[in-house]
């Protein structure tokens, strides 16, 4: 079974959770960019996170056979930040253009704040301006008027719906986004916000157009084996091999797609890895000659 | 539009598709006349003129252009537009594109350094090859170090011995860092030995490349130690160790008659030939 990971903050990951994700199928990862559990003093960190998403991110997921892509943006939480907020906006221009950006995001709303609104607006402009979809967060506390309001938001701007991967859906929130058009997200965790057994009755209920999961395997309690255990759960529940492959390779690439910058051809190959036989980088170590 | 615009866009007309060819021409004319801002276009470049090879194996500005990619060749010229409206400023803009781009913007400020107006006597740019060179991405450092004249105008010594080093250390030909046989010292010839014996006590293998470098400046027992692996059985390994000694014995005749030793029993065409050479150093 191939896997898109739609939603993976690999910066906080070990090497033993690419192999793990590579073992179990995973050959592309998606890493919005979000917060970082601390917040952050001056846009001159986030500048250095970005360039680490672009940058050695990538590379690392490329020494295990994953492809590496990333969402650009400022997340809700230091949207609220006036120390950071203005200026990373300022610089996001130049990092929607990377090769491997698919999307803005993770934008949208965390404490439903004028702040978050005006800067979740502000990135859905962006989004339209360089021609990508949105990935947007949703709040997990207030979760159903947070999906309500983003879904306002998204109407009142115009923004395109199918454009939209409202993520961290619960079984209130589907019914809220099911027929607006909008991609429907889920993280799937170890024991909170939603898990396996719980995305397969959702499934089960509303069907599987639209449906993304995700690990969003980060820096708490997470798990990077997350999309596998649910295409596992899939199975159990006798779900067909086109259906699961459906939920987790086709629905993200159709979505990211949307960029323009998502080649078909190119997941088919292995990422390019230059200098592979470096002798003296561990990393790379254990690998080819 | 200069000679050296004209050649890298006719290089990068001939590989890249005609839509990014245009794509081209009008982010050139953006950046020139300040209509389109550099950072926002530089990212995107290989998006549309793609990321092949150039497949020239000529040398433009003293730049030799056989590893360059497509999007390195349009990067270069994007800079060079530049360059011509910011005429001060454009190796700190080069290292500002460096420090925000990912790999393959890297790599494109990284060549372009030694095409940019001023490059043989304009240090500016050091701070990027320096960044380059700590870096663990083969592609990054090989653009920094490799066939790139400007590390090779600017690094001060102690940080070029560091290049050479590493160069041999991720395996990578020592033969491709421009003016080597130029700036090589004696200190950077114990360095190289130093190496070598590092990989002999680790019984890994010693990348034959360094030995005619090493043998330019040569420390005491190189000689000795370069006979030796003129009897190795890989025949690459007799070549580093016959190009060594083809140096050293244009200085010391005392060689002679092992070289010729050898020679009697030398199956491999290269390394007979280099047997034969002696060079006057």
């Amino acid at each position: 079974m191939r896997i898109f990971e739609p939603h993976a903050h690999m910066v906080s990951r070990v090497t033993d959770d690419y192999e793990r994700m590579a073992l179990a199928g995973v050959e592309a990862v998606l890493e919005p960019a979000f917060w970082v559990g601390q917040p952050r003093t001056h846009v001159g960190t986030f500048l250095d996170y970005f360039d680490g998403l672009v940058g050695w991110e990538r590379y690392r997921a490329a020494q295990y056979g994953i492809h590496h892509f990333c969402a650009m943006g400022l997340n809700p939480k230091e949207a609220n930040d006036d120390r950071v907020n203005a200026a990373v906006l300022e610089q996001l221009p130049r990092y929607l253009e990377k090769d491997g950006v698919l999307s803005v995001g993770e934008i949208g709303y965390d404490d439903m704040t004028e702040r978050e609104e005006k800067f979740f607006i502000a990135q859905l402009e962006l989004a339209r301006k360089h021609g990508l979809p949105a990935l947007i967060h949703t709040p997990h506390r207030d979760k159903k008027r947070g999906v309500q309001r983003t879904l306002d938001v998204l109407r009142d701007v115009a923004f395109p719906m199918e454009r939209a991967l409202v993520d961290h859906n619960t079984e209130e929130t589907v019914p809220l986004c099911l027929d607006t058009g909008v991609w429907m997200g889920f993280s799937i965790y170890p024991d909170t916000k939603m898990d396996e057994v719980r995305m397969v009755d959702i499934m089960r209920k509303w069907g599987i157009a639209r449906v993304i999961c995700n690990s969003a395997c980060d820096w708490g309690k997470s798990d990077p084996l997350k999309v596998p255990r649910t295409a596992q759960r899939m199975r159990r529940l006798g779900y067909s091999h086109d259906d699961i492959e459906r939920v987790v390779w086709h629905n993200p690439i159709d979505f990211f797609a949307q960029s323009g910058r998502l080649d078909r051809a190119e997941l088919d190959k292995r990422p390019a890895i230059e200098g592979e036989l470096w002798e003296g980088n561990s990393i790379l170590r254990g690998q080819g000659a | 539009v200069t000679d050296l615009d004209a050649t890298l866009l006719e290089l990068i007309r001939a590989a890249a598709p005609a839509e990014g060819v245009e794509w081209l021409q009008g982010a050139l004319a953006g950046v020139a006349d300040g209509t389109q801002d550099l950072a926002v276009v530089f990212p995107g470049v290989a998006r549309r003129v793609g990321r092949g090879g150039l497949g020239s194996g000529a040398t433009v500005g003293g730049v030799p252009l056989a590893a360059w990619r497509v999007d390195d060749a349009a990067r270069a010229a994007l800079l060079l537009a530049a360059a011509r409206r910011f005429p001060d400023g454009a190796f700190a803009l080069a290292v500002e594109l460096y420090r925000h781009g990912d790999a393959r913007e890297k790599t494109g400020a990284l060549r372009a350094l030694a095409l940019l107006p001023a490059a043989p006597s304009d240090p500016a740019g050091l701070p990027a090859i320096l960044d380059a060179m700590r870096t663990s991405q083969g592609e990054i450092f090989e653009a920094a170090i490799l066939d790139n004249p400007y590390a090779s105008w600017h690094l001060p010594q102690h940080e070029w011995h560091k290049a050479v080093l590493k160069t041999v250390f991720v395996g990578q030909p020592v033969d491709r860092i421009v003016r080597i046989d130029e700036r090589a010292d004696a200190a950077l010839a114990q360095s190289l030995l130093e190496f070598a014996e590092e990989r002999e006590a680790a019984t890994r293998a010693v990348p034959p490349d360094i030995w005619r470098i090493a043998s330019l400046h040569p420390p005491r027992g190189l000689a000795a130690k370069l006979l030796g692996y003129l009897e190795h059985p890989a025949p690459e390994q007799r070549r580093g160790a016959a190009a060594g000694l083809a140096v050293l014995a244009g200085a010391d005749p005392r060689l002679r008659p092992f070289l010729d030793d050898r020679l009697d029993r030398e199956r491999d065409e290269t390394v007979r030939a280099m047997l034969r050479t002696q060079e006057s150093r």
